[in-house]
């Protein structure tokens, strides 16, 4: 396979965002090519994809109830009643972070999916 | 605060150690006190977690990787505090976590990317700060040199809360028994793990040896297994000990390599030290003596007049270390914990353990990163050399009296390191020192309080004109001895000399100036004490006070005018200066 300079870069680079190395990139590619679907319907793409997005949920729900811990502390310190829907909202919270957890350890567990 | 990193392959192995009960039961009420984004399952409060669902969370990342696997992704270090130390809160124990992860590399703060980890409690003492090293870009972290990291921040997050400080390392340290030769050490019955035992008769074997065929028979001799590696062309390249009695599952010896004991101890590094000779022949009768005295003869046997020349040798020692280059002063503190080494190996029983425990110490102070491969230590290390030729000595006597005047010495070496080290911040160094001068003077007690005991009834017992005339030179030239001191029994003993002294014919102002002479006297404990050993060194009266003229003098003298009375010894009279 003969490439120039800019060519190499660009595909290390392509390679180092995915993080593959550079000939895993490119297997992955041709064979991607040769199968007749392009990159962005590769599966282990769009697992990956998957992943990160369930990550992200699960920070946005982590955000929240950080700020709801937060919230009933100060309540407390304030010498406020804990008021039984915060406890509840914590608890689905709560929920929710293990219901994304699953799902995540799910699709990582279960290996790449199908096109 | 001491954070102790180390990495594994078994995630929920970790965990189930963690939120289990301990070896021993130990384990109180597991719980987080801190994860990556705070809402990790936490089996130990929420009792609809569990372990499974925290090592999926935890793990994510690396079985997202798939088949291109980190090899040892589980990151662990326990972050633990002195028994003595305030009780941490959880928010605090948190706080430590976060900023632990940070400083190693884990998991920095605003990093969307960064490792997951979680920090348990489950004793009010430590917590277990625990991650995986996959980032959420699928990279690994980087780790390098997370431990020492760690380390650093821990000496910051102590200042910070008002812990106590500890000493910051710089690697030179030797290594410590793993916790399972402790476990193995306390499940057999012996005192301590054999490393430590193993890393004691190797230094004694390096003290004192000419070359390396010596060290290696001296090991031998000491009833250990030693193992050369030798090299094609016939070299030895290594070598390693194991105790006879120190096997393993297959019934099979341990064997430690000298590196594995102390840095300072591999074939390489002992070579190079015992590379400039020491005077390998046993000292001869006309070795002693200085221009001063002429020929004059030392009192007492040749063991005593080991010591005497070592303590010679120390004081040297100690002045270079005060003044002298950075590498001269190096080259002294690996003589000193020589001839440390000796005196434990010669003493008596009764002061060896004492000795034992300094020269432990003074390993420590003996390494740092200022090296000594081309100084000159050659008179500490032949003084060492010869006290090991020269015999046991006893406590008693003439003998015990120059052991205590070698220490006396040595006490002063011992501080005179501490304030070196402490100079270039080699903090550890420094404390070592420090303990080595303490346990040397507990030594010293022990040796000294005969000999010490005897001038001071001889000094109090003098003429009150040879008393006062005495009294005064010491006032007018030792004004650092205070007042306090006056009446003292070093005070005593200190008279008791200087009349001894000038009945030999020396002039005790002169002396007392010629003793004086040296700085680190202000860090003695008593000035006078130092002084007596000294004069008695320089004017080589013997190291015990003279009992009647012309009779050994072992034994302690209660009464009577002893100063005027020519110098004692049965071996002729010491020199006039």
């Amino acid at each position: 396979m003969r490439l120039n300079e800019d060519e190499e870069a660009e595909i290390a680079a392509a390679a180092s965002v995915r993080a593959v190395t550079v000939g895993r990139f490119i297997a992955t590619s041709a064979i991607s090519a040769a199968r007749g679907y392009s990159t962005a319907t590769d599966p282990q793409d769009r697992l990956d994809r998957a992943v990160d997005e369930l990550v992200a949920s699960r920070a946005q729900l982590a955000r929240v109830g950080n700020n709801l811990n937060q919230l009933t502390f100060g309540l407390h310190a304030a010498g406020y009643v804990q008021p039984a829907e915060l406890a509840l909202t914590l608890g689905a919270v709560r929920k929710a972070v293990a219901v994304v957890d699953d799902t995540a350890a799910q699709l990582v567990n279960g290996g790449p999916l199908g096109p | 605060m001491v954070p102790d990193v180390s990495r594994g392959n078994k995630t929920y192995g970790l965990l189930a150690y963690l939120y289990g009960p301990g070896r021993r039961d130990e384990h109180f009420d597991p719980h987080l006190v801190a994860s990556w984004d705070g809402f990790a399952p936490d089996p130990g409060r929420d009792p609809n977690a569990t372990l499974k669902q925290l090592e999926q969370a935890l793990d994510l990342r690396v079985n997202q990787r798939g088949r291109r696997r980190l090899k040892n992704h589980v990151w662990h270090c326990p972050v633990s505090l002195d028994p003595d130390e305030r009780l941490l809160t959880d928010e605090e124990w948190g706080e430590v976590a976060r900023r632990v992860v940070a400083a190693a590399g884990i998991a920095e703060p605003g990093d969307p990317d960064g490792c997951r980890w979680i920090a348990v409690r489950h004793d009010p003492r430590h917590i277990h700060i625990m991650a995986t090293i996959v980032r959420g870009d699928l990279r690994g972290a980087r780790l390098h040199n997370d431990a020492q990291r760690a380390q650093d921040e821990c000496r910051e997050i102590e200042k910070e809360l008002g812990l106590r400080q500890l000493n910051p390392g710089d690697k030179t340290a030797a290594k410590r028994p793993t916790s399972a030769e402790g476990h193995k050490a306390e499940r057999l019955g012996r005192p301590e793990p054999m490393r430590l035992q193993l890393m004691d008769r190797v230094r004694q074997a390096v003290a004192g040896a000419a070359d390396v065929a010596e060290f290696l028979g001296r090991l031998e001799a000491a009833g250990l297994l030693v193992r050369r590696k030798v090299g094609p062309s016939g070299d030895v390249l290594g070598y390693s000990v194991a105790h006879p009695d120190d096997r393993n599952a297959q019934d099979e010896p341990i064997f430690f390599s000298g590196s594995k004991l102390a840095p300072d101890l591999s074939l390489p590094r002992i070579r190079k030290r015992l590379s400039g000779a020491v005077g390998a022949d046993l000292p001869g009768e006309a070795q002693v003596g200085d221009p001063g005295a002429g020929k004059a003869r030392v009192p007492g046997s040749k063991a005593a007049r080991a010591r005497r020349e070592a303590a010679d040798a120390v004081d040297d020692a100690t002045r270079t270390i005060e003044d002298g280059p950075d590498e001269d002063a190096a080259a002294q503190l690996v003589g000193a914990i020589e001839i440390i080494d000796v005196l434990a190996m010669r003493a008596p029983a009764d002061t060896r353990a004492q000795l034992l425990a300094a020269a432990r110490s003074f390993e420590r102070a003996s390494r740092s990163h200022v090296r000594a491969e081309r100084a000159d230590n050659r008179a500490v290390r032949t003084a060492a050399r010869q006290l090991l030729s020269d015999g046991y000595a006893g406590n008693r006597g003439e003998d015990g009296g120059t052991v205590a005047m070698l220490l006396s010495a040595l006490i002063l070496l011992a501080i005179a390191s501490a304030r070196w080290h402490s100079a270039r911040s080699h903090a550890q160094q420094a404390a070592a020192a420090s303990a080595a001068a303490e346990q040397l003077r507990a030594a010293y007690a022990t040796v000294a309080a005969r000999p010490m005991a005897a001038m001071a009834a001889q000094g109090r017992s003098l003429p009150s004109p040879v008393r006062e005339r005495q009294d005064a030179v010491i006032r007018a030239k030792l004004p650092e001895a205070q007042a306090a001191e006056h009446g003292g029994t070093d005070w005593d003993a200190l008279a008791a000399t200087l009349a001894e002294a000038e009945a030999a014919g020396h002039d005790p102002a002169a002396l007392l100036e010629q003793a004086r002479d040296r700085r680190e006297l202000d860090t003695a404990e008593s000035v006078t004490a130092v002084m007596v050993w000294r004069v008695r060194r320089i004017a080589k009266l013997s190291a015990t006070p003279s009992a009647e003229p012309g009779k050994a003098g072992t034994r302690p003298k209660s009464a009577g005018p002893a100063a005027p009375a020519p110098a004692p010894r049965r071996r002729g009279r010491p020199g006039r200066s």
